[in-house]
């Protein structure tokens, strides 16, 4: 039956619709040809909603019950298997929300920008203390500055000078830098003589009893935190953070009561990866006990914002003491290992084992860093708490993390470390070892999987181009790398398949464009590295995939989407 | 115009307007997202119901992955609710800050007084449950006082007091109230259950009153060498009726007489003096002795080392009791360390002389099991003139917080100046344990806290002891 003409347009939008739809015919799973997100839109006002404060800082035992053992076991028990992040735009990015706003590795910072830390304004003298410390194992207090600003000031152990607020310094610096909301921290040294004790100063006795603090409390404190030699204490002052304050967010599901959220905390990125940062800095406690959610207005917006602090167990820091090999080597309950060593009587190793020699070395030598080798083992790194976010991180979302830490260049890393203020051989090492960590994880995750950053459509439309972040920042030579190259055209029908040399950093592969077909493609790179793939046998690493679409209207394809394998 | 034209220009306005409209697209802050506007337009917005790359949902699990995940329902069930009251309650604990108010009601500002529980138990004897009070606000630094009271009912009632003088005296004191109707006897010698048997007998059962009051002084020397002096004054009555847990040993032990014969009711005086002298009398005693100790051991979990004890007590009877003798031990320790491993040595060595004719009481024999002896044997059930005791124990670590062991003890009793050791019998006993510490630093040097041992004695049985060998 001939087509009237009158039918064409229906007949058209047919078509477009179903080569518009996103399945094809193989499962593959295609992007659409739309902007790509780079916010998520997580601040529409909820005035509707009254958020409830959470106890999940008060809660440890039951967090490693929950989240260690029970979680653990009925992650294995529901099959769950990998889970891709869902807080992940079209270009593999995590856009911007009230989790994580894209920093440095995205539109790499000043070092001044890099050594201001968030926007906060610094403590003014004197100080005047309203409140004791009741959580937490560092000393310190509440203040409010002359300016009525309200901080935490928070000291060093004694023998460990400049160790916990270094961290700290250090701590919210890279945190900020990288994307992730924090207070901040501010380095203030203190006279005795410049604190004021507010008359209605308390503190809470044994964590629950509210009792007046007391000068003779403060002096009984401060006896034991460490001293310039002129007598003044070292201190950070971190402001406090704005809002109401709600408590810790979970790391695992939604805040029932925040319309906002959207996507449960175990499948963000953002929350997942962050373990990369955490194993780079070595930070002991990535728990909720150090997250804070806090009630906003911005913009007439009534809204949630998450925030991280509280990093004075960093680098070789504990906090009141410095980190052991144990604590950065193993979790407080590893039913796996633990049943290991019960059944070879003692004689499954863990690889902490052998450092105490390191530790005692380390610790003397360096006292105001505490225990942070330069080299470590990524896979054997592990924090206080075993996270569900941390749990469920996959290479694909391992490597994002390392792209957010390999950004920050060694000039970047010595101006963080200038703002602790250590003795130089301190400030010295604690530089040379994150530039050695943060190589070590480059090495491990970005050699993981196929590193193809910025995919453009070459000129001619034939190829597509892209840059080998690997590459690009030194973790693989370009003369051992062979990309291994498929091109499918959505539907499963292989159009190209091939292998080629690197070009440097920037390499084009070809698309197959000559006959658009389904008008989609989808360009699967591999890279098979001479040297090796860390927990790959094959040396063949995970591959990334550019999606492209014909774009009708300018004749050519468009990437559309980049994707890696979990 | 003709209608098709006008369509069209109407259709390519409605786009051109759509694309503009894009990219005039809401911010956040501008309110809510335009989401009737075309998808190609505009980028994903998770207030449209969009996911952040554009995509549709991923396609469901595979059937066999989904007929797995029914398998493992009922498993996955059971997990969740064996592990629910574990968490709920620690949740419970923790958001309201049960332990925090516990220590704060028991405890004073200060810290230096307080009131804590205390929680004994061991296979054999009835468990205890009491509180100890404590004050640390005497004069002079380390001094301190305290006062704890156990029990489990009528049947078992035990009170002490502790006093440690300012550090620099090295003087301790100590006071003690212990009534029990469950102490255990099993007759003089390296007797097995068969050689009672044999003898017409089986462990059995008595209470005591012991009252104790003892002052210790203790003077830490150079080259890791420790001076004590010690003596104590004892108060001790004993009763053959009502007696827990087993035959009386007025039963069991008994004077051939008409008047103790098992139809009667237990008597103290129906308790064979021969075989418990000091029984039907109770003790009237004084100690006074002298130990030295030579300590060369790294504390840590895994350390190496060695150390020797020695001390010598003399006793003596007051009043009309005709007690006098001596009491000679010896205890040597050494620990060979790995890399969080250890394996530890131990000797035991005690011999009691007696210094008159008067034979030595029941009750100061050398008693060589319980949990710092024979494990796998109750407290009192091998008794002699002297004792010997052979322990070998590996401990490794598990976790930061967690030490496994294993252990053997070998022991036995025997006569006088160690006779017939040669031909005695040795009991041996086998078990394992964990070993909780506190770890605030290093986990090697963390402070052991508590622990749990589960022991075999071919000639016993099993028991749980919930404490570990400090040694």
């Amino acid at each position: 039956m001939p087509i009237r003409p009158s039918t064409l347009p229906i007949v058209a939008s047919l078509v477009t619709t179903l080569t518009a739809s996103s399945a094809g015919a193989d499962g593959q799973r295609w992007f659409p040809d739309r902007p790509v997100a780079w916010s998520e839109h997580d601040d529409a006002d909820m005035r509707a909603t009254t958020p409830e404060p959470t106890d999940l800082q008060d809660l440890d035992s039951a967090l490693i019950l929950r989240d260690g053992l029970a979680g653990e076991a009925d992650r294995y028990l529901s099959l769950e298997g990998s889970t891709s992040a869902l807080d992940v735009n079209a270009l593999d990015e995590v856009p911007c929300s009230n989790w994580f706003c894209p920093r440095n590795h995205l539109h790499p910072m000043s070092l001044e920008e890099i050594a201001a830390g968030p926007a906060a304004a610094a403590p003014v003298q004197p100080f005047t203390i309203i409140k004791g410390k009741d959580e937490g194992a560092a000393t310190g207090f509440q203040i409010v500055d002359a300016n009525k600003r309200k901080f935490m000031l928070k000291v060093d152990p004694k023998d460990h000078f400049g160790m916990s607020t270094g961290a700290e310094m250090v701590g919210y610096r890279f945190f900020h830098a990288a994307g992730y909301y924090v207070p901040g921290a501010f380095h203030t040294d203190v006279r005795d003589e410049d604190l004021v004790l507010s008359p209605k100063a308390t503190f809470k006795l044994y964590g629950v009893e509210k009792r007046p603090l007391t000068w003779e409390r403060v002096h009984a404190q401060l006896a034991g935190v460490a001293r310039l030699p002129d007598g003044r204490v070292r201190a950070v002052a971190v402001p406090w953070m704005p809002g109401e304050l709600l408590g810790g967010f979970d790391l695992k599901g939604h805040r029932d009561d925040d319309p906002n959220d959207r996507i449960a905390h175990e499948r963000r990125r953002s929350l997942r990866a962050s373990w990369v940062l955490f194993a780079w800095l070595a930070v002991l406690d990535p728990s909720s006990i150090n997250t804070m959610d806090t009630l906003v207005v911005e913009d007439g917006h009534r809204f949630i914002r998450h925030y991280h602090f509280d990093f004075g167990c960093a680098l070789g820091s504990a906090t009141a003491r410095p980190a052991t090999p144990a604590q950065l080597g193993e979790y407080p309950v590893e039913v796996g290992r633990s049943l290991r060593a019960l059944f070879s009587l003692g004689f499954y190793h863990r690889p902490f084992e052998d450092q105490r020699d390191q530790w005692r070395q380390l610790v003397t030598q360096y006292p105001a860093i505490g225990y942070f080798p330069a080299t470590f083992d990524p896979d054997q790194f592990r924090t206080n708490r075993k996270l569900p976010t941390h749990v469920r991180m996959t290479d694909r979302d391992a490597y994002w993390g390392t792209k957010v830490v390999t950004a920050f260049t060694d000039a970047q890393i010595e101006t963080v470390m200038a703002t602790a203020a250590l003795p130089t051989p301190d400030a010295a090492y604690a530089t040379h070892a994150l530039e050695v960590r943060r190589d070590i994880l480059g090495r491990r995750y970005m050699r993981a999987v196929a590193a193809v950053e910025e995919p453009a459509p070459s000129p001619d439309g034939a190829q597509v181009c892209f840059q080998d972040l690997a590459i690009a920042r030194g973790y693989v030579q370009a003369g051992e790398a062979s990309y291994r190259v498929e091109v499918t055209d959505g539907r499963g029908s292989r159009l190209y398949a091939g292998e080629q040399a690197p070009q440097g950093a920037l390499t084009c592969v070809p698309i197959a464009a000559r006959d658009v077909g389904t008008g989609y493609r989808v360009v699967a790179i591999s890279t098979a590295l001479a040297g090796g793939v860390p927990n790959a046998s094959s040396g063949v690493t995970k591959a990334s995939r550019i999606h492209l679409r014909w774009r009708a209207a300018e004749r050519r394809f468009v990437v559309v989407g980049l994707e890696r394998d979990e | 115009m003709s209608p098709r034209g006008l369509i069209v220009i109407t259709s390519a306005l409605s786009l051109i307007g759509g694309v503009a409209r894009a990219a005039d697209a809401p911010s956040p802050s501008n309110g809510a997202p335009d989401c009737a506007s075309s998808p190609e337009s505009r980028s994903p917005d998770p207030r449209c119901g969009d996911a952040l790359d554009g995509r549709d949902a991923a396609a469901p699990a595979s059937a066999a992955r989904e007929a797995g995940r029914a398998a493992l329902f009922l498993p996955r069930e059971i997990t969740a609710g064996l592990f629910w009251p574990f968490v709920e309650t620690a949740d419970v604990v923790e958001s309201h800050h049960v332990q925090n108010w516990l220590v704060a009601w028991l405890t004073s500002d200060d810290g230096r007084v307080g009131v804590r529980p205390i929680v004994k138990y061991a296979t054999g004897f009835l468990p205890t449950f009491g509180l100890r009070v404590f004050y640390d606000r005497l004069p002079g630094e380390g001094s301190g006082v305290s006062a704890s009271f156990e029990t489990v009912g009528p049947s078992v009632l035990i009170g002490e007091i502790d006093a440690v003088a300012p550090r620099w005296t090295g003087l301790t004191f100590r006071a003690i109230a212990n009534h029990r109707d469950d102490r255990y006897f099993a007759g003089v010698g390296a007797l097995s259950n068969v050689d009672l048997a044999a003898d017409g007998w089986s462990p059995a059962r008595f209470g005591s009153d012991i009252f104790l009051g003892e002052v210790r002084w203790t003077r830490l020397l150079p080259a890791h060498f420790q001076l004590s002096l010690h003596g104590d004054a004892q108060e001790r009555n004993y009763w053959a009726d009502g007696v827990r847990g087993g035959p009386s040993v007025a039963s069991v032990f008994r004077v051939s007489s008409p008047m103790c014969q098992a139809t009667v009711a237990p008597l103290n005086s129906c308790v064979d003096p021969v075989i418990m002298p000091g029984f039907d009398d109770g003790l009237r005693i004084i100690h006074e002795g002298a130990g030295i100790v030579w300590d060369y051991r790294s504390h840590t979990r895994d350390g190496s080392g060695a150390a020797l004890a020695v001390d010598a007590t003399f006793a003596e009877g007051v009043g009309s009791d005709p007690s006098r003798h001596v009491t000679f031990s010896a205890e040597p320790v050494a620990a060979i360390g790995g890399t969080d491993r250890q394996l530890l040595l131990r000797g035991r060595a005690v011999m009691v002389e007696a210094l008159s004719e008067a034979p030595i009481p029941f009750d100061e024999l050398a008693m060589m099991s319980g949990y710092n002896g024979m494990r796998g044997y109750l407290d009192g059930r091998f008794r002699g003139q002297s004792g010997l005791l052979t322990t070998a124990e590996y401990r490794w670590y598990v976790s930061h917080a967690i030490d496994a062991t294993l252990f053997a003890d070998f022991g036995t009793v025997a006569g006088r100046d160690f006779q017939g050791l040669g031909s005695a019998r040795w009991f041996p006993s086998y078990g394992f344990g964990l070993r909780f510490y506190g770890t605030p630093g290093n986990y090697w040097e963390g402070a052991l806290e508590s622990g749990a041992q589960v022991v075999y004695a071919p000639d016993n049985g099993f028991r749980v002891i919930v404490t570990v060998a400090s040694f």
